[in-house]
């Protein structure tokens, strides 16, 4: 029995932008478990539990989506509006984290019931304040229903969360054509 | 005066009897012959004639001769004169004496007074012993019969002579009286069978009233005009209430003031009276004419009565009033008549003109009596109006002459005529054709123009007429009419078809257009449609609408250029539709993909100014590795780009290639990565040609074989195949791996620019996309067909057909 971890489940295909957002993420300490998949089609195989991501101890609920829209095989927005039209998977929260700024991925984003949609800023310093704000706001200031998926997990509580996790290990997983390989760093 | 026969003046028998008792009393035979010598009457004779004289054929014959002789005595003899010298003896010794009976002057026959013996002259015995012995009578006997002849003196004779005669003569008087008085009989008889018949037969009417006025007679004729038989008209008189008689006028004819009643009180003839009276059979009034004529006795001074006669004038006066009539109508016709009627004589004056002729030529009346009317004709029509004078001067009716007469305010109108010459007048009728004559000439330009614009028009015309069944639904429509443009649009022949029906012609023609005209031609709909003749390969842009009911026109004008026109405009829209959404994209992708590196750089810039400050060599390494990555990729994609963007912009002239040729050249393009992949690939024989840029299509294969190769997957033996199938619709390329396989979810984002099924594997993603580019310039199709994953890939290439070399094209 450990305390949930609050996964946080990054698709995201470049690995050099995966590995500044889980570096800046690391940084601020702000997950203290990140699954990192690279594209769309694994992605939906994790939530939806298919394939060698079947046993759910191998794929926990993540506390929030941070998704890229350009995925290879299935792209950033199916997999947003599989999620979305999940009747348990909805709940989460889908952030887009995208390089794109057309009116037209901004749009179809929301139509599919994306909670937010943030472009990648060029600026280093930017991109290292959005990572924190990101994650004080949807792991400590944003609020959900005491549901399953509220709780970030099946099985055990994620406790009250009345303050942001702090003490988040920092951790991140990150899985590639099925093999998850620890990138995290301290 | 009729030649009289004694026996029918006296009574035969009685004069018989007369003489008989005569003969009987004095023994004087008498035989009286009439005018034809024929015996009338005769009174026995003596003894010696009867049985002795008339008994022997020689004495018989003397007897006859003796009769021959006192004939021609007679006739000599004259008719006054004594009787001696009418006596004569007959050659067998006995006298005879003849008188003629004469009546009146008339000679009735002859009286013969014989046969006997004179008392003063002895008889001649010896000559009749002589006799007796000559012919066998014995004497004693026959002198005997001799002895017994009467012997009368000369006066006893003229005694008897006179007596007889005076009888004669009286019987005679008596008969002659009697013969005239029966002559003025019959005379009258006669008279009154004449008179009778006049009466029974005349046309004419006869009544025969009394001095009371009743009827007393009346002839058939009157009968049959009064409609009443003589029992009705019998005791009637004039005053009889039942008359109903009426004069001219129609007023009531009272009986007093007939005729007949005038006639009886005046006694005076009244003449010619028209008297209207009604004919209960006939249930009508008849006219008479009535005249009647009182009769008045000797020395009487009052008619004892009346004849009326009386003429049925029925159909005469019938015949009068319709003439009257007619007359009044045909001037009330002439007056009201909305012809122009005329009366000219042959010299070409009007005489009497109607009231329309100052309607027409606005001339009054006074203007043109009596004028010439070739004054008022146009000059150009003069020569043809002279020629119809005298035509009609020659009595010849003369119709649908046509000239044009001068108006009072010098405009001229067309005057149609029919004319009729009777002597030395002539009647006409005209009438005004003017508006007529403009119509027709309006009409004739508007037909010529018409068949004009309907033999040159570019446009085709059919006229139809519908044809329905028996229930009034259109069922087939006939051809009336084409023009030359519809036969050259249609390359159907206008005198094959005209008069014949669609079905006939074109018997495949679906219901539905014949229902569509049939609205048309039924409720006088319009149609515009566009409809597109596949065995004429042309378009047609059709209107139908009906020219009247029952028919339908249809125009059409060949549209085809058009339509092409609005199918290459459609087809270059939808293609730069294409373009610009390609463009989109385009440019979506590359600046994503531009940006990511981009943000690599700076991102790994900012770490690595960190991990600097914090003194973390291995860190900072890794980030300058980063940082080069992304740069590399940067420039790896901007060549990518540029390649892509010459894909249809820079172009080698397009050739036939063979395509053997062109994998040959691809082939040792990639044969260093094949070698390392140890791919065994086979190209099939006989692949043919194709026509295109050879260079680019060199490419194709070559990405396809870097894919293949690429992704051969966990296959321990891969291979690559390169044929060509033939299928139905055209021939297709192929190039085949047993490699990994492709998702079918994935058969066309494969080929989006930069996409890339696994993100670990190298190049930018723009293989397929580059392949799918020059295939699309080149005008032909790529695709991908896969069973699935780890079941190998086979991807397809088609091409349009390599244009016909040689002749003009260039």
């Amino acid at each position: 029995m450990s305390e949930a971890p609050l996964t946080i489940l990054l698709v995201e295909d470049n690995p050099a932008h995966a590995e500044m957002i889980l570096r800046s993420l690391a940084e601020h300490e702000v997950a203290n478990h990140v699954t990192w998949l690279e594209d769309g089609e694994t992605a939906l195989d994790y939530l939806f539990r298919r394939g060698r991501y079947a046993e759910p101890s191998e794929s926990p609920v993540p506390f929030v989506i941070l998704l890229d829209l350009r995925l290879p095989r299935v792209d950033g927005l199916q997999v947003l509006r599989q999620v979305k039209e999940h009747a348990v998977l909805r709940d989460i929260p889908v952030v887009i984290l995208t390089t794109s700024e057309a009116e037209r991925d901004m749009a179809r984003a929301y139509e599919y019931h994306a909670n937010s949609y943030v472009v990648k800023p060029l600026r280093f310093d930017e991109f290292a304040a959005l990572m924190k704000d990101f994650g004080f706001y949807w792991l400590s200031w944003n609020k959900r229903p005491e549901t399953e998926v509220g709780r970030g997990m099946r099985g055990g509580a994620p406790g009250s969360a009345k303050a942001p996790p702090r003490r988040a290990g920092r951790s991140g997983e990150r899985e590639r054509h099925g093999e998850a390989s620890d990138s995290s760093r301290g | 005066m009729e030649r009289f026969r004694l026996a029918d003046l006296v009574d035969v028998a009685r004069l018989q009897r007369m003489i008989d008792s005569l003969y009987v009393a004095g023994g004087i035979s008498v035989t009286i012959l009439d005018g034809d010598r024929e015996i009338l009457v005769a009174s026995g004779g003596p003894d010696a004639c009867l049985r002795y004289h008339r008994g022997n054929p020689e004495t018989r014959r003397r007897c006859w001769n003796s009769d021959a002789a006192a004939e021609k005595f007679l006739a000599e003899v004259p008719l006054s004169g004594g009787q001696e010298k009418r006596r004569y003896k007959c050659e067998n010794g006995l006298w005879n004496v003849a008188v003629p009976l004469v009546a009146r002057g008339m000679y009735l026959g002859t009286l013969f007074l014989g046969k006997f013996l004179l008392a003063d002259e002895e008889p001649d015995m010896d000559f009749f012993r002589r006799q007796a012995a000559a012919y066998g009578f014995p004497e004693k006997e026959y002198l005997e019969a001799i002895e017994a002849v009467p012997r009368f003196s000369s006066e006893r004779l003229d005694a008897m002579l006179r007596y007889y005669m005076d009888l004669v003569a009286t019987l005679v008087d008596l008969s002659l009286a009697r013969i005239e008085a029966m002559e003025v009989s019959e005379a009258l008889r006669e008279s009154e069978e004449r008179y009778r018949d006049l009466f029974d037969t005349l046309d004419q009417g006869v009544i025969y009233q009394n001095a009371s006025g009743e009827i007393v007679a009346a002839n058939a004729a009157s009968q049959r005009i009064l409609g009443l038989s003589l029992a009705q008209l019998q005791g009637r008189t004039s005053m009889d209430s039942r008359w109903s008689a009426v004069r001219k006028d129609g007023l009531p004819f009272p009986g007093e003031e007939h005729p007949a009643m005038v006639a009886l009180r005046t006694g005076r003839a009244v003449r010619n009276v028209l008297m209207g009276v009604f004919n209960p059979q006939e249930e009508a009034f008849r006219w008479i004419d009535v005249s009647a004529h009182p009769r008045t006795r000797p020395g009487a001074t009052d008619p004892f009565e009346v004849y009326t006669t009386f003429m049925d004038v029925t159909e005469r006066w019938k015949a009068l009033e319709a003439v009257k009539e007619k007359t009044e109508e045909a001037e009330q016709f002439f007056l009201s008549a909305l012809d122009l009627l005329c009366i000219a004589d042959t010299e070409g004056r009007f005489l009497r003109l109607n009231a329309e002729w100052e309607h027409t030529l606005g001339y009054s009346l006074d203007d043109l009596m009596g004028r010439f009317f070739i004054e008022f004709v146009h000059p150009e029509d003069v020569q043809a109006t002279l020629d119809v004078i005298s035509t009609l001067g020659n009595q010849k009716e003369v119709l649908n002459f046509v000239n044009r007469y001068r108006c009072k305010d010098g405009s001229y109108r067309w005057i149609e005529w029919r004319s009729f010459p009777a002597g030395r007048r002539v009647y006409a009728a005209a009438r005004d054709v003017t508006v007529r004559r403009e119509m027709e000439e309006a009409l004739r330009e508007s037909r010529d123009r018409y068949r004009q614009l309907f033999e040159s028009m570019l446009d085709g015309f059919a006229l139809h007429e519908i044809l329905l069944d028996g229930e009034g639904k259109p069922r087939d429509y006939r051809f009336l009419e084409v023009n030359p443009a519809f036969e050259r649009l249609t390359g159907l022949r206008g005198e094959d078809i005209q008069g014949r029906t669609v079905l006939e012609i074109l018997p495949k023609t679906e219901s539905h257009w014949i229902e569509a005209y049939g609205r048309v031609a039924l409720s006088g709909e319009t149609l515009h449609f566009r409809n597109y003749a596949k065995a004429l390969g042309r378009w047609f842009e059709v209107s139908a609408f009906s020219p009247r009911h029952g028919r339908f026109a249809t125009i059409f004008t060949d549209v085809t250029e058009q339509e092409r026109g609005r199918e290459e405009r459609e087809r270059l829209i939808a293609e730069l539709e294409r373009k610009n959404e390609e463009l989109e994209r385009f440019t979506y992708t590359v600046s994503h993909d531009l940006k990511s590196p981009l943000i690599t750089v700076k991102g790994f810039l900012g770490l690595l100014e960190q991990d600097l400050a914090a003194a973390k060599p291995d860190l900072v390494q890794k980030d300058m590795g980063r940082i080069g990555e992304a740069a590399d990729r940067m420039a790896l994609l901007l060549d990518d780009l540029l390649e892509l963007s010459r894909v249809g912009r820079i172009v080698n002239p397009s050739a036939l290639h063979s395509v053997e040729e062109l994998v040959r050249r691809a082939l040792e393009a990639v044969s260093g990565r094949l070698a390392e992949r140890g791919v065994v690939v086979e190209v099939s024989p006989g692949l043919g040609d194709v026509y295109g840029d050879g260079p680019r299509l060199v490419e194709v294969f070559q990405n396809l074989l870097e894919n293949a190769a690429k992704y051969t997957g966990e296959q321990e033996k891969p291979r690559i195949e390169i044929g060509v199938m033939r299928r139905e619709d055209g021939i297709v390329y192929y190039v085949a791996d047993n490699g990994m396989g492709i998702d079918p979810r994935y058969r066309e984002t494969i080929f989006g620019l930069f996409n890339k099924l696994d993100p670990r594997s190298e190049g930018t993603g723009i293989g397929l996309a580059l392949a799918q580019r020059i295939v699309e310039v080149h005008g032909g199709r790529i695709w991908v067909e896969s069973e699935g994953k780890g079941k190998g890939s086979v991807f397809c290439l088609s091409f349009p057909p390599a244009p016909r070399v040689g002749g003009d094209d260039v």
